[in-house]
């Protein structure tokens, strides 16, 4: 190998880039070790190659952290980019619809107002079947309400008319109810429903209640008494109230009629609904044989009557008269439906002396004649 | 076929051989916290992180430019340990002259202060012949002798029509830098 072969065939940077062959590494070492101009340049040659990968690696470090900071407030702008979109996103979906919402709210808001400012009360449909002054007062501003006011209705140059309309609006509301609280306390209706229960011929609730509406509207002039639910509940009650008064009294009239037929006892602490001949028989014993109970020796039940046996040797026999057979259920005792009058018997020493009669909570006996 | 998970790392290979330098960031940042971490863990300060990552990317950028590079792992995993060697052997070198202060008793070439001053002054030398030849030469002389391109990739890269006339492109430019290099050392010397 020569100086010109070196030169060549690019010796010096295949070494330095370690590109030679085991045997041409060999014969070109052999070379230089003894060529000082070769080994000059392959010097000159590795410092050159040095400072070149030297420099690239310094100026791509450099390049590096140029990048670096340049990715960085990238990554700082793109998280800013990021939280305003987001809040627009958010400005655009939640606040605008708000905003739409609240202004088109107090636009109808205001615009309601100044229609019902407009339009007396005496226009609303009256088949609505509700109270409208309850309404108009849960609507109508309150002293601390009108404090708060929505932005649209304080710049409202009309809100002096829609207030006055308000203020109109509630007065009359306040004189109608004043109207219909001055004939509606209980009071007040008695003595009118009374009349109308003496009036129809078979009184009900029903037709007492609309009676007693109707002298009270034509009493006190007002014209929605039929559309007020809370005067004609409180008259169906008052008519119940005084329709069961008067039945009372009439079984009570009836009642004190019959008595003057024979003796009444209460039956309270027995069932009306089952008429037992064990507690006739008592109280049969109790009230017109005195004697008859001190010396009460046994009670016998045979077949469908009950039998009360005296020291003295006499009898007291309570037993159903003519009763149908399909009725008698037990042999002693029936329903208080099935008993008639005259359906009860009692026997005395084989003699009819009493008949009972079932009216309401008592037990009326009498005597009858053979 | 490629694996799905190194999608992405196939993908930064090929930005590598285009030479898309913007790639060099990205993969600092991608991989900073990770390489951070480890060299913190192991009693290493955030700035010998800094630098064993730059000098890993650096060398993954050259090994995958001289086609030595070939993907079996994630390049995270490669970037590590690259990073690791690096940070461990300037440990080593560190300690050895922080145990022994006198510097004559370094008689190696690689830790001769000497020789090591020498290196720098001819590469500041080169560095600065470097910046005054044409950008195609720089790049050039770069691309062949820092990142070890092949001819045919220069020529790709550079628009050269071909291998050889890269070839032809990368003596004259040696001897343009040389040429300053000369002159520069001749100046110096009247």
């Amino acid at each position: 190998m020569n100086c010109h072969e070196i030169n060549k065939g690019e010796f010096h940077e295949r070494y330095l880039l370690g590109k030679l062959t085991k045997e041409e590494s060999e014969a070109y070492l052999e070379h230089i070790s003894a060529c000082e101009k070769c080994l000059q340049e392959q010097l000159k040659l590795k410092k050159i190659i040095s400072g070149i990968r030297f420099a690239g690696k310094t100026g791509m470090k450099t390049e590096i952290e140029k990048q670096i900071i340049e990715l960085k407030e990238q990554s700082k702008n793109e998280w800013k980019y990021f939280v305003l979109k987001a809040a627009a996103v958010l400005i655009i979906a939640v606040f605008v619809p708000g905003l739409y919402y609240y202004y088109e709210l107090n636009f109808n808001e205001t615009v309601s107002q100044n229609n019902l400012s407009e339009s007396p009360i005496t226009e609303i449909d009256e088949s609505l079947d509700y109270d409208y002054s309850e309404i108009m007062d849960s609507e109508l501003p309150t002293e601390q309400d009108k404090s708060i006011k929505p932005k649209s209705v304080i710049n409202d140059k009309r809100e002096p008319a829609i207030a006055e309309g308000i203020r109109q609006e509630k007065k009359d509301m306040e004189q109608e109810r004043n109207k219909i609280s001055s004939v509606k306390p209980a009071q007040s209706a008695l003595p009118i429903v009374k009349e109308a229960i003496e009036t129809p011929a078979e009184p009900d609730i029903e037709t007492t209640t609309g009676f007693a509406a109707k002298r009270m509207k034509s009493a006190s002039s007002v014209n929605s008494i039929e559309q007020n639910p809370s005067i004609i509940l409180e008259l169906e009650d008052k008519a119940t109230e005084v329709l069961e008064e008067k039945q009372d009294e009439d079984i009570m009239r009836s009642l004190s009629e019959k008595k003057a037929l024979g003796k009444t006892y209460p039956l309270q602490n027995h069932s009306i609904d089952t008429i037992d001949q064990n507690i006739i028989l008592r109280l049969v014993t109790e009230s017109l044989k005195i004697e008859f109970i001190t010396n009460l020796t046994r009670t016998e039940q045979k077949h469908d009557s009950t039998y009360a046996y005296s020291k003295t040797g006499d009898i007291l026999k309570v037993y159903w008269n003519d009763i149908p057979e399909k009725y008698i259920k037990n042999s002693n005792s029936l329903s208080a439906e099935e008993i008639e009058n005259g359906k009860i018997l009692i026997k005395y020493n084989d003699t009819i002396e009493h008949q009972i009669e079932v009216i309401n909570n008592y037990i009326l006996i009498k005597a009858i004649s053979d | 076929m490629k694996k799905i998970w190194l999608k992405g790392d196939y993908r930064v290979i090929d930005r590598i051989r285009e030479n898309d330098r913007t790639v060099l960031g990205e993969l600092y940042i991608r991989y900073e916290r990770m390489v951070e971490r480890f060299i913190i863990k192991w009693g290493g300060q955030k700035e010998d992180a800094q630098d064993a990552l730059q000098e890993a990317v650096i060398t993954l950028w050259q090994k995958v430019c001289s086609n030595e590079f070939e993907l079996k792992s994630q390049i995270g995993t490669y970037i590590l340990g690259v990073a690791k060697n690096k940070w461990r052997s300037q440990r080593r070198v560190s300690n050895r002259f922080d145990r022994d202060a006198d510097f004559e008793k370094h008689e190696s070439a690689e830790l001769n202060p000497m020789e090591l001053y020498i290196e720098e002054e001819s590469h500041h030398e080169v560095t600065d012949a470097l910046k005054k030849i044409s950008e195609q030469c720089r790049r050039l002389l770069l691309m062949f002798y820092f990142e070890g391109r092949s001819m045919h990739d220069i020529a790709a890269l550079l628009n050269l029509s071909s291998p050889d006339v890269a070839k032809a492109r990368k003596y004259q430019c040696k001897k343009e830098l040389q040429k300053i290099m000369d002159y520069k050392l001749e100046g110096e010397r009247f």
